[in-house]
């Protein structure tokens, strides 16, 4: 089956390394509770790569009223067995198997269980005693560790985890246009424009970064010395900007006035990226390092020498209202 | 007093959509004790389905959602009777309604819900009190998902809460047709400017693969023409279908969450949500529960007439631009006519303002767009609004805010 069809809908969220990640990752449930079987369910369904279920009971007649993955018929046989089966059948891509073991007790008497063969462990209705020793396991070994619970209306679900790090994050990227530090080939491109073009045309078509770009190195000559704008001075600026357009139409200059309170600002390290390039792990760095913590250093690397105190810049550039050549033009400074 | 099992055994649930939340609504609700469950859904089953729609298999694709999903039900749980309709939800009539004494909808579209939320409103009267059927409305995008409770002309509706949703994004067609910035304005190029200019006699089937080939190829060659990266096959896809990403376990957190609440208004075992829960789970996980207020101006459920003040010297096509940027209408093609007690002004043909279809009519009421309100109505003037996304009639009062002025050249 092609699997780009298939996860489609999913690939939106998380792109193909994200659903690599997932389809290597091997998932251990620790009893074949409904909840657990739900759980399961969800994860499979995405397409992760192996799931174990860790589970000693026979399917009971209880089990068949809350729990959609098992059957009337499959009464009296081995619950762990059972769920495999049923959840097999819903991705065809998914290996699934049942370790015929007391969760309880596995820890002492299955000696080939290990932890650290998981990427993940999920534990339900686990006794606080099982579950400190699994905690203390899961954390020497850094394997995530999920608990949840259910009764009636009420439930709840915990995590265990040292350290989550993401390298690819598909929030989006901030605007960073470095207007009030414009590199060379940005400050040549601004001064092609005149924003007292006589053909209207082309005024309407003056992308709003030069707009902007083109009063602020105007305020620049003016206060040579001043190491910012303020507050005040960027009002006025967008009052100027509105009072230069020559129809209300004019969405460039409209776009220019909107932007001026944040896009006039000085440029600056985001205080959580700062937080990262300052963690120690920085410096920590051995073979085994995730591949975050070297990037991160070599992000602090950059700032420190090439960047002059700055990130690298993204080049992304949000649509914004100018002909076709210059949108082009501008992605390519 | 009855008991709480008799009660989930007797009482006729319909829910509206076999998809990704249908799916678990329908499992959850046969686990929980319904016992009497309809479904209604017009979709077949497609293979981007199988990510999360659970009752599915590859081998089901191209049958009916309401038909495999019912089966499958039926046949894994015990003594539960789910009846499919494949059809469209605005198919069926009064009679099909009325038969249900709560109705969830794990819907995909905006339009199906306001229709499905004006209706079970409309049915609802006061002195009958069977004819108030709890709607109980979840839906999910990506991580995120919000389920709700509507008890008609009791609590705020759907229509109350239109402002609440994203903006459609619409790309000017301006920027379509001369200034293509983005692999989206290439897109929507070459489907609604090249497709019906090549092969005017066909739809545009955005469920056919050979279609969005042929769209893909040329929005990727008109891209390339302007030096524009970034147009793929997938985004293609998403952009002409409009594609939402969707997962399982969103899914199942907020169907969860509708039959809880479903359980809560049957048995009345706990008081049931009030009225909307938003779920977040893009940043963490967060939750938000708020009672959402009616508005008395709701077209649907509320009594009052709107009132838009404007210029007179305002033209009726700046009047219904104005309409259609409104957030808590989202109006796509409004048509216009005056509320039969009015007498138009001489500026006026009749009580048709302007009317979008027929073209006859449209042509006989053209010439109205570029005609001035106060040369058509006077201040105060009550206005009859229809657009095909309102599911019932807007009223509107028109006031001007230079009622004396003269507005003669």
């Amino acid at each position: 089956m092609d699997k780009t069809r298939r996860y489609d809908r999913q690939l939106r969220l998380w792109k193909a390394h994200g659903q690599a990640r997932l389809e290597a990752a091997h998932i251990c449930l620790l009893n074949g509770t409904a909840t657990g079987s739900e759980t399961l369910k969800n994860l499979v369904l995405p397409g992760i790569g192996a799931f174990t279920i860790v589970d000693h009971r026979l399917v009971a007649e209880t089990d068949t009223g809350c729990n959609f993955f098992v059957t009337k018929s499959d009464i009296g046989q081995p619950r762990g067995k059972a769920i495999v089966e049923h959840l097999k059948g819903l991705n065809e891509e998914v290996s699934g198997r049942w370790v015929n073991q007391n969760p309880e007790t596995i820890l002492d008497k299955d000696s080939s269980f290990s932890v650290s063969d998981y990427s993940l462990i999920i534990a339900t209705q686990c006794s606080s005693e099982m579950l400190i020793r699994l905690a203390a396991n899961c954390q020497e070994v850094g394997v995530p560790l999920v608990v949840c619970e259910t009764a009636g209306f009420i439930g709840y679900l915990r995590i265990q985890i040292q350290e989550h790090t993401i390298i690819e994050s598909y929030s989006g990227p901030n605007e960073d246009l470095r207007l009030d530090r414009p590199f060379p080939t940005l400050t040549e491109f601004v001064q092609k424009f005149d924003l007292n073009d006589p053909d209207s045309m082309a005024h309407g078509q003056i992308p709003y970064i030069v707009i902007l770009l083109q009063y602020y190195q105007a305020w620049q000559r003016n206060n040579p010395e001043a190491p910012s704008m303020t507050l005040k001075e960027k009002k006025v600026i967008r009052e100027a900007i509105t009072r230069a357009m020559r129809h209300p139409d004019e969405e460039n200059f409209e776009e220019a006035a909107k932007n001026v309170l944040w896009a006039l600002n000085t440029t600056q390290i985001p205080p959580p990226v700062r937080e990262i390039l300052e963690n120690p792990r920085c410096d920590q760095l051995t073979e085994n390092s995730p591949d975050f913590w070297v990037l991160a250093r070599a992000m602090r690397d950059f700032v420190q020498q090439e960047g002059d105190g700055m990130l690298p810049l993204s080049g992304h550039v949000s649509d914004m209202k100018t002909d076709t050549a210059n949108f082009v033009a501008i992605q390519s400074l | 007093m009855r008991s709480a099992p008799k009660l989930l055994h007797t009482c006729r649930v319909l829910v509206v959509g076999a998809g990704g939340l249908g799916c678990e609504i329908l499992k959850d609700l046969a686990l929980s004790g319904f016992r009497d469950i309809s479904v209604i859904d017009m979709d077949t089953i497609d293979v981007s389905n199988l990510n999360r729609q659970f009752l599915f298999r590859p081998k089901d694709v191209g049958q009916s959602k309401a038909y495999t999903a019912a089966a499958f039900v039926t046949e894994r749980i015990d003594d539960v009777k789910v009846t499919p309709y494949h059809c469209k939800i605005q198919d069926k009539d009064w009679d099909f309604y009325s038969k249900f004494q709560i109705v969830i909808c794990g819907l995909d579209s905006v339009e199906a819900r306001r229709w499905m939320n004006a209706f079970l409103i409309d049915m609802a009267d006061f002195d009958d009190p069977d004819s108030i059927i709890p709607l109980v409305d979840g839906g999910t995008e990506g991580f995120d998902g919000q389920a709700r409770v509507i008890i008609p002309r009791i609590t705020s509706c759907y229509e109350c809460s239109l402002s609440l949703l994203k903006k459609q994004v619409v790309y000017p067609i301006c920027t379509i047709a001369n200034t293509p910035r983005l692999p989206e304005h290439c897109i929507e190029w070459a489907s609604m400017i090249k497709w019906p200019e090549v092969k005017p006699d066909e739809v545009l089937d955005t469920d056919n693969p050979v279609h969005l080939q042929w769209v893909y190829k040329q929005a990727l060659a008109r891209a390339s023409t302007f030096q524009i990266p970034g147009v793929t096959y997938m985004l293609t896809q998403g952009v002409v279908k409009n594609i939402i990403p969707a997962i399982a376990s969103t899914n199942a957190i907020i169907a969860a969450a509708c039959v809880n609440e479903a359980l809560k208004l049957t048995t009345g075992c706990h008081p049931y949500l009030d009225n909307y829960m938003m779920y977040t789970g893009t940043d963490g996980v967060y939750t938000y529960t708020y009672n959402h207020a009616s508005r008395p101006d709701c077209p649907v459920c509320g009594g009052e007439v709107r009132t838009l003040t404007v210029s007179a010297s305002l033209q009726l096509a700046e009047l219904i631009e104005q309409l259609g940027e409104m957030p808590d209408l989202r109006l796509q093609s409004p048509n216009l006519r005056m509320a039969t007690n009015t007498a138009p002004k001489t500026g006026a043909t009749g009580l048709s303002l302007y009317l979008q279809s027929p073209p006859q009519l449209e042509a006989v009421t053209h010439p109205n767009l570029t005609k001035r309100l106060g040369d058509l109505m006077a201040s105060g003037t009550e206005l009859v609004v229809t657009d095909k996304s309102l599911p019932v009639s807007l009223s509107l009062t028109i006031k001007f805010t230079n009622e004396n002025m003269n507005v003669e050249p």
